[in-house]
């Protein structure tokens, strides 16, 4: 018998080989399936939906019905009556929720700022570790900018253009440079809402995505398409939340899905069976223009209030479907479930949205909602809470230890203590630079029934109001100037505080 | 321009090295863009026939360059953020390259202007000095951090 090597015998070898190639990969696979599955930790889901004010939902008691899915995905779950973000617009809202610190300790206070870089591996990818299979996604560019730093820690982050209808983002063709490369490309030469610095590409880029929304199939959506306003991205709400269900199912478990949506963020677009339910008579309480407002008219904010709140039960009524779609596929019930949001959104006092140095609750008073496994009643906790106590309470969650730098408590209902007059913070302090001490900044210290509220920086005199929420939500009635006693321990709690944080930067 | 204008902002969160990054992603893409502006002068100067173009090359293309810049500028602050697609300019577009053609030729034939574009040329190859050496290093740093 021949031993050489003849066309026919080469031939079977490579038969052979096709398939020996491909075991490694094969292995790999069975053994990171095997991994996932070999231990009993049940999933974690965070949902979070940006710019969603607590103050519009009717789970928290808000007149319209905007929120009768969340009500019902509450009926299992503890639902946090006064949660507050830790700043009011994406950048310190969403760093605040995965770092489990405050924006002046992590420094991401500024439009398209970042986690200090000799922070960045404090994040709740990394303490949760490798036992979970980490995915983040996010239709937020900003929020993207945030996940994108913690990129080692996470096992896939989707593009913010996954499950949308239009996606001229450049970012995503430079996964290993992602950051840099969405804040030299999206972020400054292809810009939407500014010139571009790109003199050819630029307007080349801008003709297309025009040409291609214009033609974008707008049905079901009176006021067009939801978009990410500032940059080149469509999508449809059905599509986005039919995704994530997919993307769940076929998640290897256990599993950390961080999964942050841009709506109900501006522009508001209702789906047409929301679209003007909302023309019921009923307007918000008129409030006196503050002095650092933009001004805007009573009626518009009105308007816009109303265009929210329709957005918002659109978000719903897909929400309720995902929660469905969760529940048939048993998901739901070996999951611990978070539903939150970064910061808030205002309609009063002449200023609108959320960049603003406004502190009033409607801008940082968010949901918090959360369902473990197995849960079958509602539970409603009164305590203050914040979102840096989100990781803390995860990572007890799943018997992980909680590290020396989260500056959050555990919740109260999931390990933490009821403890009402636990003070905490919410940041503003976009136009401060975070490598200097805070001193142009807006600080909100909540402590039991009163929120302190501290501008500084932006007259030549530091103000500070004061209100008692138990007695006043709507935070009209200024007690800084009546109530010298409360308000001096406040403002000294809070001066001190801010000392200290401070102090590394000086 | 834009990015001396951006820095200032930049500077309150990022590191001088992160923006050397974001500068040499620019770098890139403006070579990039360079040389596509380049290529029209050039390609113009092979198919035109000599006498129109190729013999007065240094002219004609300084100041299609400039035209064509220029008009590039206009359609850049005019395709403002809005959902329409600018079909009103998209149509100009032929027109426009007509006349600054024409512009083109006849700009050439006033002697002073034509002096003034062989200056503004001979002068401006100075650039390449330093534009040649930092378009290298841009596209390393590019590439490296991203197979890296």
């Amino acid at each position: 018998m021949s031993m050489g090597i003849n066309r026919r015998s080469f031939l079977k070898l490579a038969g052979a080989a096709a398939p020996a190639m491909l075991l490694p990969k094969l292995g790999s696979l069975i053994e990171s399936k095997s991994k996932f599955d070999s231990n009993n930790y049940p999933n974690i889901i965070i949902i979070l939906f940006d710019a969603m004010s607590a103050r519009n939902l009717s789970v928290y008691g808000y007149q319209r019905p905007t929120s009768p899915n969340l009500e019902r995905f509450a009926e299992r779950a503890t639902v946090y009556h006064e949660h507050y973000s830790g700043g009011n617009y994406t950048i310190p809202g969403t760093a605040s929720l995965l770092t489990g610190t405050y924006p002046w300790t992590n420094r991401a206070i500024n439009h398209s700022g970042k986690v200090a870089n000799h922070l960045v591996r404090n994040n709740i990818f990394y303490t949760l570790g490798k036992d979970y299979y980490r995915l983040a996604f996010t239709q937020n560019i900003w929020a993207q900018l945030i996940l994108t730093q913690f990129r080692s820690d996470i096992d896939k982050v989707l593009s913010p253009g996954t499950f949308g209808e239009l996606n001229y983002l450049l970012s995503h063709y430079f996964p290993n440079d992602e950051n840099m490369a969405a804040r030299a490309l999206d972020d400054f030469l292809f810009k939407m809402d500014s010139l571009p610095a790109s003199l050819i590409f630029g307007p080349l880029q801008r003709a297309l995505y025009f040409r291609d929304s214009a033609r974008l199939e707008t049905t079901g959506y009176p006021r067009g398409l939801p978009q990410n306003v500032n940059y080149p991205l469509y999508f449809r709400l059905k599509n986005v939340f039919d995704g994530l269900a997919s993307l769940l199912d076929s998640s290897p478990s256990p599993f950390f899905a961080y999964l942050h949506l841009f709506p109900p963020h501006a522009p508001y677009r209702a789906i047409d069976k929301f679209d003007s339910t909302f023309i019921d008579g009923w307007f918000p309480e008129k409030k006196p223009v503050h002095r650092f407002s933009d001004g805007f008219s009573y009626s518009k904010l009105a308007s816009a209030h109303r265009s929210y709140d329709e957005y918002i039960a659109s978000i719903d009524w897909e929400f309720g479907k995902l929660l469905d779609n969760l529940e048939a596929s048993g998901i739901f019930e070996n999951s611990f479930v978070v539903i939150t949001s970064d910061h808030g959104e205002m309609f009063e006092r002449g200023e609108k949205a959320h960049s603003t140095v406004l502190l009033y609750d409607p801008v940082v008073h968010i949901p918090l909602l959360v369902s473990v496994p197995g849960q079958q009643i509602r539970r409603d906790i009164y305590t203050p809470t914040n979102a840096v106590d989100i990781l803390p309470t995860l990572l007890n969650l799943v018997g992980k230890p909680i590290p020396s730098w989260a500056e959050g408590r555990l919740l109260p209902g999931l390990g933490g203590n009821d403890d009402y007059e636990r003070s905490m913070y919410v940041i503003e302090a976009k136009s401060n630079p975070a490598f200097k001490p805070l001193t142009k900044s807006t600080i909100v210290l909540r402590k039991g029934n009163y929120k302190l509220i501290y501008y500084t920086g932006y007259e030549s005199e530091d103000t500070f109001e004061l209100y008692d929420l138990s007695a006043d939500i709507e935070e009209l009635n200024d007690l800084f100037p009546m109530q010298p006693i409360v308000a001096g321990h406040m403002k000294e709690e809070l001066l001190d505080t801010l000392f200290e944080v401070n102090k590394p930067y000086a | 321009m834009r990015f001396f204008w951006k820095l200032p902002s930049w500077l309150f969160y990022l590191s001088l090295g992160e923006i050397s990054a974001i500068f040499a992603y620019e770098v890139v893409v403006n070579l990039v863009e360079s040389l596509l502006v380049l290529l029209v002068p050039v390609l113009m100067s092979i198919i035109l026939p000599r006498n129109l173009f190729h013999d007065r090359f240094v002219t004609r293309g300084v100041s299609l360059i400039l035209l064509g810049l220029g008009y590039l500028i206009y359609l850049n602050n005019n395709i403002q953020a809005s959902a329409t697609f600018p079909v009103s300019m998209v149509r100009w577009i032929p027109i426009v390259g007509i006349a600054i053609l024409v512009l083109v030729y006849l700009i050439d034939r006033v002697g002073f202007i034509r002096k003034v574009l062989e200056e503004l040329a001979s002068r401006a190859v100075v650039f390449l000095y330093i534009s040649i050496p930092i378009s290298v290093i841009s596209i390393l740093v590019v590439f490296i951090r991203n197979e890296y």
